[in-house]
């Protein structure tokens, strides 16, 4: 319900991926990222973990 | 990582058609074909870019909108200050549902018999229902501009 704001690989500052996201959808080994204009950002990558209370996700990046 | 956002600006209206390429399935195989289709838009300004649809493709186009993504099928760039409202306008809303999911919390203080937590705690959404009318009204001011 809340926004989130999604880092790549680890939790710090340089690792924002997307600030108010709205929605992540994971497909063909891709995580899709939207916020909240609408802008949409792609990883390729898994999404490793969800902190909903502290609203922020961890996407790890494919080597 | 990539970002499907590449805008141009100016102002001019026109028309521009575009091919997607689907994959189906049916009945348990699979085909892909593609497909043009011819669209115009009639609002405030041009910009071109390349973005991901729902079936897992790209493509580029151009078109133009008011910058308002709710105006617009495909994501937009936008001014700091619309931003700005947008946010406001989603934390207005936000709030909005917080506030009933409180008042329905009170609800169920009550049914457990706990009359004074009810109180209490209807009285705190009477406080955060006035916090977000004044953000309203900021928000309204802003989009007044």
């Amino acid at each position: 319900m809340c926004l989130s704001t999604v880092y790549k690989n680890v939790m710090e500052p340089a690792s924002i991926v997307m600030k108010n996201v709205t929605a992540i959808e994971c497909r063909d080994g891709k995580v899709i990222i939207t916020d909240l204009m609408d802008r949409q950002v792609e990883i390729t990558g898994t999404l490793e973990s969800a902190h909903l209370v502290d609203g922020y996700v961890i996407v790890k990046e494919a080597e | 990582m990539h970002i499907h956002h590449d805008h141009l600006g100016g102002a001019h209206d026109h028309a521009h058609s575009h091919t997607h390429t689907h994959e189906h399935t049916h009945d348990g195989h699979t085909h892909s074909h593609e497909h043009s289709h011819e669209h115009s838009h009639g609002h405030a300004h041009p910009h071109e870019h390349d973005h991901l649809h729902g079936e897992g493709h790209t493509h580029d186009h151009s078109h133009d909108c008011a910058g308002v993504c709710g105006h617009c099928h495909t994501p937009c760039e936008h001014t700091p200050m619309e931003e700005l409202t947008a946010l406001m306008k989603y934390m207005v809303g936000h709030n909005a549902a917080h506030a009933k999911e409180l008042a329905d919390l009170a609800v169920q203080l009550q049914k457990a018999g706990e009359p004074v937590a009810y109180e209490q705690v209807m009285a705190a959404v009477s406080d955060f229902e006035k916090g977000n009318l004044r953000l309203s009204a900021v928000l309204a001011s802003l989009n007044v501009k």
